[in-house]
């Protein structure tokens, strides 16, 4: 079985890559009850032999943020919208990037699957998760929270 | 003269992204194309004269990587300086992609700056090949 970074590891990856992409400063949060609530999620694989599968989960209204930063515009501008999604999905394979490396190995060519984006309820995000052994963590943004998960093993 | 730069991902942000990293460059370029994947970035080189393709490797359709090897068997496409944007941090991955004739690679997130450089360098060696 694969080892998975800790969540201190997980955390230091993320929120750098977010402070470097996005001059997003984020902190650790407690886990938070989404129950009811939809999330904009981008999930994607990554397989060297075994296969591991990260997901970001974000309130919706950090997509837009996350996409005016990265594109260098205003946060309630159309572009910023209508970008959202892909801007969560860009976010997850940056964060694959440097994970890769820490699961794998910088000697293994391993693949980075294209990140599938989309509004899911928690449940059905949990549900799918249930056979697998995952490191969760909560980070925050002025409020808006953020998930990341990544699961190793037989559901993955 | 004014060099045109060919964009690849199939990542609209990112290719908005380092649209604008260079525009802000300052470096001399005329026009900038964009292509989705490996596939529709082979048929803009057919299309037009390219001075640099910027590519991702992870896409739908046909790879970074799978782009370089069909330009290398390409007599007109085989000079055209490739540069690989990409979150992958693989040494021996870069390595692959340097031995395919791949000219830079810089990691996602890059910095502006970075960008310039990289796509600087890149022409300088460029124009010195052409006028050789």
């Amino acid at each position: 079985m694969l080892e998975l970074p800790s969540a201190e590891r997980l955390t230091e990856i993320v929120a750098g890559i977010l402070a470097d992409a996005t001059f997003m400063f984020v902190e650790s949060a407690e886990t938070k009850d989404w129950q009811g609530t939809e999330l904009l999620c981008a999930r994607l694989a990554m397989e060297h032999g075994e296969r591991v599968e990260l997901m970001l989960r974000a309130e919706p209204a950090l997509g837009p943020t996350l996409a005016a930063n990265l594109l260098g515009t205003e946060v309630d501008s159309e572009e910023a919208r209508a970008s959202a999604g892909a801007a969560l999905g860009e976010l997850a394979n940056m964060v694959a990037g440097a994970l890769a490396v820490e699961v794998f190995g910088h000697e293994a060519i391993c693949h980075i699957g294209i990140p599938e984006v989309a509004v899911e309820s928690t449940l059905d995000s949990i549900a799918a998760l249930a056979a697998t052994t995952c490191k969760t963590i909560v980070l925050t943004e002025e409020g808006h929270h953020l998930a990341v998960m990544l699961c190793a093993g037989a559901g993955a | 003269m004014s060099y045109c730069i060919l964009l690849v991902d199939d990542s609209s942000v990112v290719r908005h992204m380092v649209r604008k990293a260079i525009e802000m460059s300052g470096l001399d370029v005329g026009r900038i194309v964009e292509a989705a994947n490996g596939n529709e970035a082979l048929q803009a080189m057919e299309e037009s004269w390219i001075d640099v393709v910027v590519a991702d490797i992870n896409m739908p359709v046909m790879t970074g990587a799978e782009m370089v090897e069909q330009m290398v068997a390409r007599d007109f496409m085989a000079t055209t300086p490739v540069i690989i944007v990409s979150s992958e941090k693989s040494a021996k991955r870069i390595e692959e992609l340097k031995r395919l004739g791949v000219k830079a690679y810089l990691n996602k997130p890059f910095r502006p700056e970075q960008i310039k450089q990289v796509i600087g360098e890149v022409l300088r060696e460029r124009k010195e090949a052409v006028h050789a």
